[in-house]
């Protein structure tokens, strides 16, 4: 009897625990694992990929990403890639330039998605040209790593050096903040004085009460970095992946099949 | 004497301070129902801006067309008339207006791309890929910015129906916005019959 509710007890924590280990990758990741996130494994060694976006990042500003998956999973890839874009917020937050390759292996679909900042120097019509004549001979051969190599560059080269600077108008809230403050300020005035009032008139004990606030707030010792210690997959790269700008896309871009 | 004199002056304090209290809920509420309107407004530009957009391919695409398919009249008749009917609406400034051209237009270009499938040959063009590749483009930019436009006004149309910011929603004038959805319909592709 006994055996048998430890077997049943342990059985359980596997399945609870053990669950967590079996299930798939996330359709939409979390964090980025970096400019190039091959998911599908199509891209075999892509060190070279990723320092060749991450240099173009620096000397542009601009932000590529790639990433490969296996099933878009029902959901269409239009709609899968902008909301990947917008969750990650690939570009700066003030050009939006960025732009997303999608790759979805068990589909064989792919996109270029857009951010408002490079529509001027990736149209629709040129991503789609990049897709048909760059990317998708390379893909029906089975070269996927090259494939994203010759897309990458040239979408790189068509977005050299020009990115239109989107002046996105931050939500300023401080009127807001203000005019509660000032709410707040008011009614510390008026505390004050009221009290001041009854302490002027009880002039029996002359001392003040012990100190103020002695509670000091030394912030707390785990010190909690953002660092995708977590997720670099033994790739040698030294530097964690901080993740993208908050850049933004309204749709623009191409979609193809191979 | 005095603890008469005090005790008035804290009611006067404390009504005073009510009273300030009350101004600042009403101008911070109302100008978060104007900041409101002007993002829906902002949203509904967006829309109208792809709107445009596709309104601006359609001679190019109605001349690449015909250069293949000259006698289906009918389609480019009417996609260019559904294109005159959306500027009017567009000058015109009636939301509603602008979202039964935008329909009307949605369909006429869906037929007309239905008699280009039937031509091998203008398929390969270069130009027409373009053009498709333009317009499929312009497509998605539009269901994102409708879908950006209704959050938007979702947003709003809770901000003031809400207690108590709906009081002050009536008092100025601000009322509920339309969403975009589609026409009735507009998703079943019309039957093109060659007679």
């Amino acid at each position: 009897m006994r055996k048998t509710l430890i077997y049943t007890v342990v059985l359980g924590l596997c399945i609870l625990f053990g669950g967590h280990a079996i299930a798939a990758e996330p359709l939409y990741p979390e964090r980025p694992t970096g400019f190039v996130n091959d998911q599908a494994g199509m891209l075999g060694d892509s060190d070279d990929l990723e320092q060749m976006l991450s240099d173009f990042e620096a000397e542009t500003s601009n932000e590529l990403a790639v990433i490969t998956i296996n099933s878009l999973e029902g959901v269409s890839i239009e709609e899968y890639s902008e909301q990947l874009f917008q969750k990650w917020g690939i570009g700066k937050a003030e050009k939006d330039n960025g732009a997303l390759l999608v790759v979805v292996k068990d589909d064989r679909e792919m996109r270029i998605e857009t951010g408002y900042g490079l529509e001027g120097a990736l149209p629709d019509a040129l991503a789609d040209q990049i897709i048909r004549k760059e990317i998708t001979p390379e893909f029906k051969e089975g070269r996927y790593h090259n494939g994203v190599k010759m897309g990458l560059q040239a979408i790189m080269a068509a977005t050299k050096g020009e990115y239109n600077p989107i002046d996105t108008d931050p939500e300023s809230e401080s009127t807001i903040a203000g005019i509660v403050g000032f709410g707040i300020f008011l009614l510390v005035v008026v505390i004050i004085v009221v009290s001041s009032i009854f302490a002027a008139r009880a002039t029996r004990k002359g001392g003040r009460r012990g100190g103020g606030s002695s509670s000091d707030d030394s912030s707390s010792g785990s010190s909690w970095t953002s660092s995708d210690s977590g997720s670099s997959w033994g790739s040698g790269s030294s530097s964690s992946f901080g993740g993208f700008s908050g850049g933004s896309s309204g749709g623009g871009g191409a979609s193809g099949r191979w | 004497m005095k603890k008469g004199l005090l005790a008035c002056g804290i009611i006067a304090g404390v009504v005073v301070l009510i009273g300030i209290v009350i101004a600042v809920f009403f101008m911070g509420t109302y100008n978060t129902l104007v900041k409101s309107r002007e993002n829906v407004d902002n949203k509904w530009a967006q829309v109208e801006n792809q709107y445009q957009r596709r309104a601006d391919l359609i001679p190019n695409l109605v001349n690449t067309v015909k250069g293949y398919a000259s006698h289906e009249e009918d389609v480019f008749t009417e996609v260019t008339a559904l294109r005159s009917q959306w500027g009017k609406a567009v000058d015109s400034g009636d939301r509603e207006q602008q979202i039964e051209a935008a329909n009307g237009m949605d369909s006429a270009i869906s037929r007309l791309l239905l008699v280009a499938e039937s031509y091998p040959e203008l398929k390969a063009n270069e130009n027409f890929l373009q053009l498709q590749a333009q317009l499929e483009g312009t497509e998605n930019r539009i269901a994102v910015e409708r879908m950006r436009y209704n959050d938007e006004v979702t947003t709003y149309n809770k901000k003031i129906k809400v207690f108590p910011t709906n009081l002050i929603a009536g008092m100025f004038g601000f009322i509920v916005v339309e969403y975009f959805e589609a026409e009735e319909g507009s998703d079943v592709v019309p039957e093109v019959t060659f007679d």
